[in-house]
């Protein structure tokens, strides 16, 4: 319906203006298309693994042949190590989403006010963490926390000196998670920073005027306000902590005695050290529909109610 | 609010701030100190801030007569070293080459089809990266392809080009239609619209995606862990060769693990302010 008379108003010349852009449509199609490519050629064999957990693949014989569900029914019957694994890794994401969450919240939030007295200097410092290879992070605290070094001793200051850390069967889990917290409360803390900014200051000068105390206005207008970018970081917690190899291989490698040894640790055993490829990719098809199903309720739960409106500068 | 009060509250922010702060930098602290110090002082088994700095470990880590080894002409911290600079930048190069006109193609597309591609593209992020790395070592010894660059740089794409597309696709909708309009009524065409106009407004947003790609490559230990070899493999697994050192050697270790730390932090401290949506995937810019 566009009037394409000489002398018509200026917005009607500007929407003439954008019309090839339909016309180009396709070109913007053809752009994405070395992208699919590439991803193509990634995603292949991510279904050639999958078909492979159907067979009985081993990286020694190259005899194998199609077994259906076998790998799965051995997964799950209780002699398998998986279980077992499967366990160490709810508790390792839990552990990681109750300590990092709050403490990422609380720093963001330390962080963004205004009596910090060197914001700039505070917020590269403690970003800093972030920054290192994760495999890295794991190698300098199984250094530092060994015996006789810097951790322990600050510890033996509080009588804590002779906690065993990555040696003790039921402290090394715990000691990964804090491994863990030390390379992602910064995470966490910078999401939930970007969010604080974009807030608007009104509401929380109305809260202010109508008497609330600085913890009552954080609790009842700044923390609801930041629900979209609490869940994001949970969200991207969730997965990466699931699935989480780098730190657990740089420290424990698993041990002692399994005590470390999460689903993705085992399947990498199972594969590179075992060469039970096939049942390895079982493990991981089933970790991969686990990550899957709590990523999707988390991501429905905020972000697919309502349409994308707006961005975050 | 009383003068006291509100004393108190600002020394409260500022001391837990700090507490947060040393937590981040304990392990530099020691790792620094370690990196300075004779195999003596290293033996000595307690936790102490060096006495005699020396530069002996890092002049270790880069010489060919190196504890840890050679590879060839060259230490093996050395080769590590540099095959993580090569891997990652060809990685990123071939990365942006296909996802800036993947980007500018996905910002016209309708945004029904747009979200679809995105949390397509997010899901990636949900499957284990073994899902992948296995299955391609298995093609790969079957088309030669192991212990290769190619074979690596192949691989990485997994790691940098999604989140390349979707934090891209994120910058060229946050484009201004004024300008691009005018430049339209003025006669550019799309392409002269793409190089001229769009480019140049978004190169902040390429470097930091860029940078951020980098650090994604350059922290990467699975895909080469399984698909690299000694000549191949970059730091992030060169490194975990120091660890069965003997006490006394940890002072080469934590001169490499300082060196495969500082680039980095260098880099994204340049970005920091692109990190947030660097790091959720370009998330914060389309979904919330």
């Amino acid at each position: 319906m566009m009037d394409t008379s000489p002398g018509m108003p200026p917005s009607a010349a500007l929407s003439k203006m954008r019309k090839p852009r339909f016309k180009l449509h396709t070109v913007y199609v053809w752009m994405t298309i070395p992208a699919l490519v590439i991803l193509a050629l990634v995603l292949v064999p991510f279904l050639y693994g999958v078909s492979l957990s159907l067979t009985n693949y081993t990286l020694i014989s190259p005899e194998f042949h199609f077994i259906g569900l076998a790998n799965y029914q051995e997964l799950l019957n209780g002699s398998s190590g998986f279980w077992h694994a499967l366990r160490i890794t709810f508790e390792y994401t839990f552990l990681v989403i109750i300590i990092e969450m709050p403490f990422g919240t609380l720093l963001a939030l330390l962080l963004n006010s205004a009596r910090l007295w060197f914001p700039g200097v505070a917020r590269s410092l403690v970003l800093i963490p972030l920054m290192i290879p994760p495999v890295v992070a794991g190698l300098m605290w199984k250094i530092i926390v060994s015996p006789g070094q810097i951790v322990p001793e600050i510890l033996s200051l509080f009588g804590l000196g002779n906690w065993p850390w990555l040696s003790g069967l039921r402290t090394a889990l715990l000691s990964v998670v804090i491994m863990d917290a030390w390379v992602n409360i910064p995470f966490v803390a910078l999401i939930v920073f970007a969010g604080l900014q974009g807030l608007p200051k009104t509401t929380e000068e109305a809260a202010s005027i109508d008497g609330a105390n600085a913890l009552q206005r954080i609790w009842h207008v700044t923390l609801p306000q930041l629900k979209p970018f609490l869940i994001l970081a949970l969200l991207f917690r969730l997965i990466m902590s699931l699935q989480q190899f780098d730190l657990i291989f740089g420290s424990t490698q698993g041990g002692p005695v399994n005590a470390t040894l999460t689903a993705v640790l085992d399947a990498y055993q199972q594969a590179m050290q075992f060469n039970n490829v096939a049942y390895s990719m079982s493990e991981i098809v089933v970790l991969w529909a686990i990550s899957y199903i709590l990523s999707w309720i988390v991501f429905r739960w905020q972000f697919a109610k309502r349409p994308v409106e707006g961005t975050i500068r | 609010m009383n003068r006291w009060l509100r004393w108190s509250s600002t020394l409260g922010v500022n001391l837990i701030v700090l507490a947060f702060v040393m937590f981040a930098l304990i392990p530099f602290i020691q790792i620094a100190s370690m990196s300075i110090e004779t195999p003596v002082e290293l033996l000595s088994n307690t936790f102490h801030l060096v006495n005699h700095p020396t530069w002996a470990n890092y002049k270790d880590i880069f010489s060919a007569s190196s504890a840890a080894g050679a590879v060839g002409q060259v230490s093996s911290f050395v080769r590590y070293f540099l095959n993580s600079l090569f891997v990652s930048t060809v990685s990123v190069l071939i990365a942006l080459t296909v996802a800036i006109p993947a980007a500018a193609g996905l910002a016209h597309l309708i945004p029904s089809l747009r979200n679809n591609l995105l949390f397509t593209y997010l899901s990636f992020y949900f499957s284990p990266a073994l899902a992948i790395v296995v299955p391609l070592y298995i093609i790969f010894s079957h088309i030669g392809l192991t212990n290769t660059y190619t074979g690596l740089i192949w691989s990485y794409q997994i790691v940098v080009l999604p989140f390349m597309v979707v934090m891209l696709t994120g910058y060229f909708e946050q484009l201004p239609k004024e300008t691009e309009e005018a430049a339209v009524i003025d006669g550019a065409g799309q392409w002269t619209l793409f190089w001229r106009i769009r480019i140049p407004l978004m190169s902040g947003g390429i470097a930091a995606s860029a940078i951020i790609g980098f650090m994604y490559a350059w922290n990467n230990l699975l895909l080469p862990l399984v698909l690299g070899n000694q000549g191949t493999q970059p730091v992030t697994v060169g490194i975990l060769s120091f660890i069965s050192y003997n006490q006394a050697s940890w002072g080469p270790m934590a001169a490499a693990t300082m060196i495969s730390a500082i680039p980095e932090v260098v880099l994204t401290l340049a970005v920091q302010r692109y990190l947030v949506r660097g790091l959720t995937l370009g998330a914060t810019s389309e979904l919330v």
